[in-house]
């Protein structure tokens, strides 16, 4: 039995598999394109999140319909029947989880798209449309999905091969203005991979009201023997926070450093939100060691600088306008 | 009459600051409300910008046959080191991006399913010209399991690998020509 099953797979297992496409590479290894997806248009009031640039990021009230410009590209030398759908995704173990094929969610039956199948010729790409229409019922909350692009595979093969990209929707729904984003950092520990590699630990908790992507990077100053600095190590992507939630994300520094003591400066970034926190560490031999705190983190400065200038030109201009009598006309019209 | 600066300076006056804070503003485009919708509702008020980061792309994937090995009891394959998997990141800024691949079960016609736990994929050395790459494998496909993770340069990245697929095949099975999907996800944030 088995032996006869041996023999089928081998022969190339013919049957049974769809996907053919005319016109499909050859099979000489020569470069191939790519089928891509891009986000078209972001709103005004994100233009400093650098994440509404390449994810569909939004916060609306109940009974608000958005649409959102995409563009799908075949630069690949092969006609394409590209599938563009939205599909669930959620944060789950603190990763930005997607789920598999087209499983729907609550926001997913919101999303519709101008073209659910484009036919792209090689070397073309074509505008679609994305409306989401957020019911007047809809309940307050963050919900998440992906925006998907998704090319079955051509030729015969056991294995079908599907691949998809994505953008992903973070969409925050409720009445009045965005729920604040924010977080704290609470400390950093200095810690030895198995592989013996120096690590940073930092926890920090999601201390807003929506979910954060954790980016950022970490340098090391004043370290032992004169040395001056090490990094920036980036910090690995893909650290998702739920509101409320506190998390770990773990740097993995270069395995020639010495010990220490150095000094660390983390900076950790989702969104418009920025924080540094900065200590000092010294790597164990192995295993995790102490946490060190460090202390109250900084607000965004950038916010925080906004917020100031704008404050103080508003009183500058308050004040010279009340005492310009010139201009005083225009005020009293009213 | 009595002046007062707050009702007719004030709100002009703060937006024109946050505005000059925020820099040279793009063309801004207005997106209409479906016919019959009145302009006041918040449709009329949601108001965006062009955004110029580049695209995430992959390649369009050929299907793969899995070759049986009787004595080992599992059937394998890799794909093509020509056709490789490719990821092109031409998105702006400090970007990351995972691949995750996830399984359906293999079946044939009159044969019990072989579950995608039985399946295995290893993406081998991945590499890329811009940023770090780091890959391990999914032992067990059947939930969405990442295997490539692209930690950002700065700038445009191609990321390669040539996978590896095995599938376990459970002593129930017999003689059959199974077939599966597998798929790839790319994001990033």
């Amino acid at each position: 039995m088995v032996l006869l099953a041996a023999a089928t797979l081998v022969q190339g297992a013919v049957a049974g598999v769809g996907g053919a496409e005319p016109g499909r590479d050859g099979p000489s290894g020569e470069p191939k394109g790519v089928f891509s997806i891009r986000l078209l248009e972001a709103p005004l009031v994100r233009r400093d999140d650098p994440r509404a640039y390449t994810s569909i990021v939004d916060h609306l009230g109940p009974g608000t319909t958005i649409r959102r410009r995409v563009e799908v590209s075949n630069t690949t030398s092969r006609r394409l029947s590209i599938d563009l759908y939205a599909a669930a995704a959620s944060i789950e173990k603190r990763t930005f989880a997607y789920a598999t094929g087209r499983t729907p969610n609550e926001l997913t039956e919101w999303i519709s798209v101008d073209h659910p199948v484009l036919k792209l010729p090689p070397g073309s790409k074509k505008t679609a449309r994305v409306t989401i229409g957020v019911p007047p019922t809809a309940s307050r909350g963050e919900r998440y999905g992906v925006l998907w692009a998704e090319v079955a595979g051509a030729g015969t093969g056991t294995a079908k091969v599907i691949n998809r990209v994505g953008i992903r929707i973070y969409l925050d729904v409720g009445p009045g203005g965005e729920p604040p984003s924010a977080f704290e950092i609470l400390s950093l520990t200095p810690a030895r991979s198995p592989q013996g590699q120096p690590q940073i630990i930092a926890q920090l908790r999601n201390t807003g009201e929506r979910a954060l992507e954790m980016t950022g990077t970490l340098e090391l100053a004043d370290g032992p023997a004169g040395l001056q600095a090490a990094g920036p190590y980036p910090v690995p992507p893909g650290t998702s926070l739920l509101p409320g939630d506190t998390g770990g994300v773990t740097v993995t520094l270069d395995g020639r450093l010495p010990d220490g003591p150095w000094e660390a400066r983390l900076r950790l970034r989702s969104g418009r939100v920025e924080h540094t926190a900065t200590a000092t560490i010294t790597f164990p031999a192995a295993g995790v060691g102490k946490p060190v705190s460090v202390g109250t983190p900084r607000v965004a400065f950038s916010v925080v600088a906004a917020a100031v200038v704008a404050g103080l030109m508003l009183v500058f201009i308050v004040r010279r306008r009340a005492h310009a009598p010139g201009k005083r006309s225009n005020c009293l019209r009213e | 009459m009595r002046f007062k600066p707050g009702r007719c300076l004030g709100v002009p006056a703060a937006g024109a600051t946050v505005v000059a804070l925020l820099g040279p503003v793009p063309a801004a485009r207005a997106v209409p409300c479906p016919s019959g919708q009145p302009p006041s509702t918040p449709c009329d008020t949601v108001v965006t910008f062009e955004v110029s980061s580049g695209a995430l792309g992959m390649t369009a994937p050929s299907n793969v046959t899995l070759a049986y090995n009787a004595p080992a009891r599992q059937a394998s394959g890799s794909w093509p080191a020509g056709d490789p998997v490719t990821v092109i990141d031409n998105r702006n800024g400090n970007l990351a991006w995972t691949c995750t691949v996830v399984s359906t079960p293999f079946t044939a016609t009159g044969q019990p399913n072989i579950p995608p736990s039985q399946a295995s994929y290893s993406p081998g050395t991945a590499s890329t010209n811009n940023g770090t790459v780091t890959s391990r494998d999914a032992n067990g496909m059947a939930t969405p399991t990442e295997v490539v993770e692209h930690d950002p340069g700065t700038g445009s990245s191609a990321t390669t690998w040539v996978p590896t697929m095995t599938v376990d095949v459970p002593l129930q099975n017999g003689a059959a020509t199974y077939t599966g999907t597998v798929t790839h996800s790319v994001t990033g944030g």
